[in-house]
């Protein structure tokens, strides 16, 4: 058997009820079948063979007459453990033998009547010895235990009715427990608003695995808190969070939540679910947790899961498992009388009806799983380990051992396995969800792991699953909040009224929410309703509805004006607009079907607002209106819109002439002169460039704009001006000075270090030159004739052609010319040829001059290039754009005339180089 | 006059702000904070076509001043 799903068993022909009796009495000894024969019909095996007997044998047992006649003479007991295997199907020795014990029965009475009824057919052994043996049935033996045992059909339909007879019926508790902690699904509903209120506005991170992330579990956590006391207790907490991770999984199975970019959000049939009635709302979450991906067994803190080195998890019960003791358990209590019942009691009425309801006794391995049983065969030795083997439960042990064996026995711990999985399923999840209210027998503090000890269903509970008409509290309607004049909002019901609970939160702050809730009404919150749509007389109605009256005049008055402020001023944020040329224009414009509908509404005379969606249909209608038409994105920032033609002077031409490029200009620079189909001047002074720094505009940002917008860029000079005006520079110092070269036989750092020559000089620009200041030079004078040194007049100053930068002396080098050259006209005429063999294998910095060379002089080049996974290198001719350190290597922009297209190269790959032939 | 408002057919504005009051004075009570540096240009006497990318200092210094203003259409097109 595996789980409980009595309702899924079909019944069997009795063509086939009949070959399956056959195939399991021909597993018997033929002895064994006369000894059955002769204690349902004595006389009956007087001569005949053994399929005779079966014969005999399989017609009294289908007999419809005979069965019950059979079942007559037995004990109660005995009919009940036919029910126990009637009601799964089949099941094991095992099972029967933990089902049958009471008070009046011990184990070895319990094998008694099993053995009785094995031997007079009653209750069937599967399966015959792997070694072609015949099955025994003798139950004394060790393995017996392992047998799997099935009943008759005919015998189990003559027992529908009389199964359970010899068992009392459940009674309720006469006295209720010293403490009730009550279920209340009204706090379920409230704790599942405030879930989903956060998961709507801020969403649950999930890690990688699915999980919640932590962090945001504990910011959940505080919001369910509202109005409430922190929980004072690790073993509290740790409760709380069990619960919390209960109610997102009841979301997720309810279908209230959903996943968005890997975070979890309230679903919008939210909505419906806070507005639905209470018994419609507790079906639906009842219904979710009957398949509840939630384990209550691995809850039980009793219990320690251990890691299970055999395929599966050992005896832990798997979800369908859970599934099926949750239903089991809910059948029993609707079944028990109504009142305070023993949770005690209800497990030992499963343990006696239904004793796998959770963990199998015998484990039922799959055939083609390897074991010493299944390939041995019961009977032999391997077979008795293993049956000996099985009194434990496997995968979990005791957590607290007490001086106890750590492992669990399945013919002893009932109470500390199932009967405590039924203790956490009323104390947990069947509480949460406000079906049942559940008691303890000693009131006071609770050790961690205290289960419960009574349980009763709550009128919900009767109500949802007893089907009992139960008078329940109107939930909406009447008086459901008091505004106050000091603005404060009381709802007084307010887990009664979740839907004006959510409409509050719209417009109003929660201060707490518990039983009653505490809103506030303020300018914020009002503001945040009206943004999100709400009108005053909306907000007004909803509160005046709901509390059956008017509102105090201070706060009506309040309201109006706090919706009158935000009226006030309205800024629209990326708008379209539309400007006629004048007020009649816009008129016709508005009046016209096609253009009207794009049109929102007209703003000033000669302004309409655009619904931005069809700005295009706009533009498109007055183009088939043969209206010409300046359109303007200022989402675009159109470069190159100006000239700069002196550092003080900014041309704009009209087609470029916006207000909003006026407006940047005008933050430095002043308008000069701008008339009608003229261009604009705007003049940059000091003043202006003072102004713009008063205003927070460094100078440069304004650098940065005119860069930017001037066609030409900026040169040096308009840089250094503008700087100069904006007070950019620190002053430039200046002295009256001798320079004083000295021949390459000397140096400044000699004589520096001569004492009475140190303070004579005023600075030294290089080895050789110095600056000596001019009162000092006298004395300098002095003291270098008195050293025998000679002292001439004048400089041999280096000719300007040979400051050369170095990219420039490597364009000299290698025959390139410099964009100065080209100016002064002293280009090389003759540029080289480009012949693979002539490139020049260049690498580091002197490749890099080259090019800068070339870019300067904006001189082709032809390139040996090979990427790092080409085979073969190739000859490019490339016109040098732009020089680039990308990721710590030089890359060259440019346009390849052998692809025709603009290329990147990477200068590690330049094999060669050389000047392009013109 | 700008080019663009010398031109004699239709003018369409993508992406601009507008601030629009209830009435002259309260733009003129406006203006006279952060919001009157970024007035791009005036289209009446209650509104006003300010700096786009200055949004967020603007609405800043109004809620700072004391107004709440209402806020539409954000969303570039």
């Amino acid at each position: 058997m595996s789980g409980y799903f009595p309702d899924l068993l079909l019944p069997l022909t009795p063509a086939q009820e009949q070959e399956k009796l056959r195939a399991t009495l021909d597993g018997y000894a033929a002895v064994d079948i006369g000894v059955m024969l002769e204690a349902l019909s004595p006389g009956a095996t007087a001569n005949r063979r053994k399929s005779e007997r079966i014969g005999v044998l399989v017609r009294l047992l289908t007999d419809p007459a005979a069965t019950p006649r059979a079942l007559g003479t037995l004990s109660p007991l005995a009919r009940r453990l036919l029910g126990v295997v009637g009601r799964g199907g089949s099941t094991t020795i095992a099972a029967l033998l933990l089902a049958g014990q009471d008070r009046h029965h011990d184990e070895e009475a319990v094998r008694r009547v099993l053995q009785d009824l094995v031997s007079r057919a009653l209750l069937l052994v599967e399966g015959a010895g792997s070694t072609g043996t015949k099955v025994s049935l003798d139950l004394s033996q060790p393995t017996a235990v392992l047998l799997r045992v099935w009943v008759p059909q005919g015998v189990q339909e003559a027992l529908a009715v009389v199964a359970d007879e010899d068992l009392p019926p459940l009674v309720a508790l006469p006295e209720p427990p010293s403490e009730i902690e009550a279920g209340s699904f009204a706090m379920l509903r409230r704790d599942l608003y405030l879930t989903l209120r956060f998961l709507k506005s801020t969403g649950l991170r999930l890690t990688r695995v699915g999980e919640p992330h932590r962090a945001d579990l504990r910011k959940l956590l505080a919001a369910l808190q509202t109005g409430g006391t922190p929980p004072r207790r690790d073993s509290d907490a740790a409760v709380i969070e069990g619960r919390l991770g209960f109610l997102l999984r009841l979301l997720d199975a309810a279908e209230l939540t959903t996943v968005i970019d890997n975070q979890l959000r309230a679903d919008d049939a939210m909505e419906s679910f806070l507005n639905g009635s209470e018994p419609e709302a507790a079906q639906l979450l009842y219904d979710a947790w009957l398949d509840l991906d939630w384990s209550e067994f691995r809850r039980l803190s009793q219990l320690t899961i251990e890691p299970w080195s055999y395929s599966g998890a050992g005896d832990v019960p798997d979800r369908q498992r859970n599934a099926d003791a949750r239903l089991a358990i809910v059948e029993l209590l609707t079944a028990a009388p109504e009142g305070w019942m023993s949770i005690e009691a209800l497990s030992d009425r499963l343990r006696q009806t239904v004793p796998e309801f959770l963990i199998d006794r015998v484990p039922e391995y799959p055939p083609s799983y390897y074991s010493y049983y299944n390939y041995y065969g019961q009977d032999s030795y391997y077979g008795t380990r293993q049956a000996l083997e099985q009194v434990y439960y496997r995968g979990f042990a005791r957590s607290d051992l007490r001086n106890r064996d750590r492992r669990l026995r399945k013919d002893q711990d009932w109470a500390e396995v199932e009967g405590a999985f039924v203790a956490q399923v009323l104390g947990e999840s069947l509480r949460w969800l406000g079906l049942v209210d559940i008691g303890y027998e000693r009131a006071g503090k609770r050790a961690d792991g205290d289960l419960p000890q009574a349980v009763r269903l709550t009128d919900l509970g009767l109500r949802l699953l007893c089907a009992r008409d139960v008078v329940a509290e109107p939930v909406i309607g009447g008086v459901a909040l008091v505004v106050q004049p000091n603005f404060e909002v009381l709802v007084i019901d307010a887990l009664g009224h979740l839907d004006l609970i959510a409409r509050l939160d719209a417009f109003a702050d929660a201060k707490s929410l518990d039983r009653a809730a505490i809103y506030t009404l303020n300018r914020a919150s009002i503001v945040r309703g009206l943004a999100a749509g709400w009108t005053e007389e909306r907000i007004v109605g909803t509160l005046e509805s709901a509390s059956s009256g008017t509102l105090p005049q201070n706060v009506r008055h309040t309201l109006a004006d706090w919706a009158r402020e935000y009226e006030r001023v309205h800024l629209h944020r990326d708008v379209t607009i539309i400007e006629a040329p004048d007020a009649a224009t816009l008129d016709r414009w508005l009046a016209d079907p096609a253009l009207g509908k794009g049109l929102s509404r007209r703003l000033t005379p000669t302004v309409a607002l655009v619904i931005s969606e069809v700005a295009n249909t706009v533009a498109t209608v007055l183009d088939q209106r043969g209206v010409e038409l300046w359109a303007i994105n200022y989402a675009l920032d159109p470069p190159q819109v100006l000239d700069l033609v002196r550092p003080d002077t900014i041309v704009v031409n009209p087609e470029d002439d916006d207000p909003y490029l006026r407006y940047r200009l005008a933050a430095f620079a002043d308008v000069q002169a701008a008339e009608e189909g003229r261009s604009a001047t705007f003049a940059i002074s000091p003043a202006s460039l003072a102004r713009a720094q008063a205003q927070g505009q460094t100078i440069d940002e304004v650098l940065a704009f005119l860069g930017y917008k001037a066609r030409a860029g900026l040169s040096p000079d308009d840089v250094l001006t503008l700087r100069g005006w904006s007070g950019f520079y620190q002053p430039f110092q200046f002295a009256r000075v001798r320079v004083v070269e000295l021949p390459p036989t000397a140096n400044w750092g000699d004589l520096s270090r001569v004492k009475a020559l140190r303070p004579l000089i005023l600075r030294i620009l290089t080895t050789n030159l110095a600056l000596v200041a001019e009162e000092r030079w006298p004395q300098l004078e002095a003291a270098l004739v008195a050293r025998g040194i000679t002292l001439n007049e004048g400089l041999d100053i280096q000719p300007q052609t040979e400051k050369r930068s170095a990219a420039q002396r490597a364009a000299v080098d290698l025959g390139l010319s410099t964009a100065r050259d080209l100016v002064n006209g002293t280009a090389p005429t003759a540029p080289r040829a480009a012949q693979r063999e002539e490139l020049q294998r260049l690498t580091g910095r002197k490749l890099v001059d080259f090019i800068i060379a070339a870019l300067e002089a904006d001189q082709a080049m032809v390139i040996e290039y090979q990427k790092p996974n080409e085979r073969r290198a190739t000859i490019r001719t490339v016109e040098p754009h732009e020089l680039e350190v990308r990721g710590g290597a030089y890359h060259l922009h440019g346009f390849c005339r052998n692809r025709q297209g603009d290329r990147i190269f990477r200068l590690d790959n330049i094999l060669g180089i050389a000047v392009a032939p013109e | 006059m700008t080019g663009v408002e010398q031109f004699q057919g239709a003018r369409l504005f993508r992406n601009l702000s507008l601030i629009e009051c209830a009435d002259a004075a309260t733009l003129a009570e406006v203006l006279a904070g952060l919001a009157g540096r970024h007035v791009v240009r005036r289209l009446s006497d209650t509104v006003v076509v300010v700096d786009h990318t200055q949004v967020e200092p603007i609405l800043k210094a109004l809620r700072k001043a004391g107004y709440t203003p209402r806020v539409s259409g954000e969303g570039r097109q």
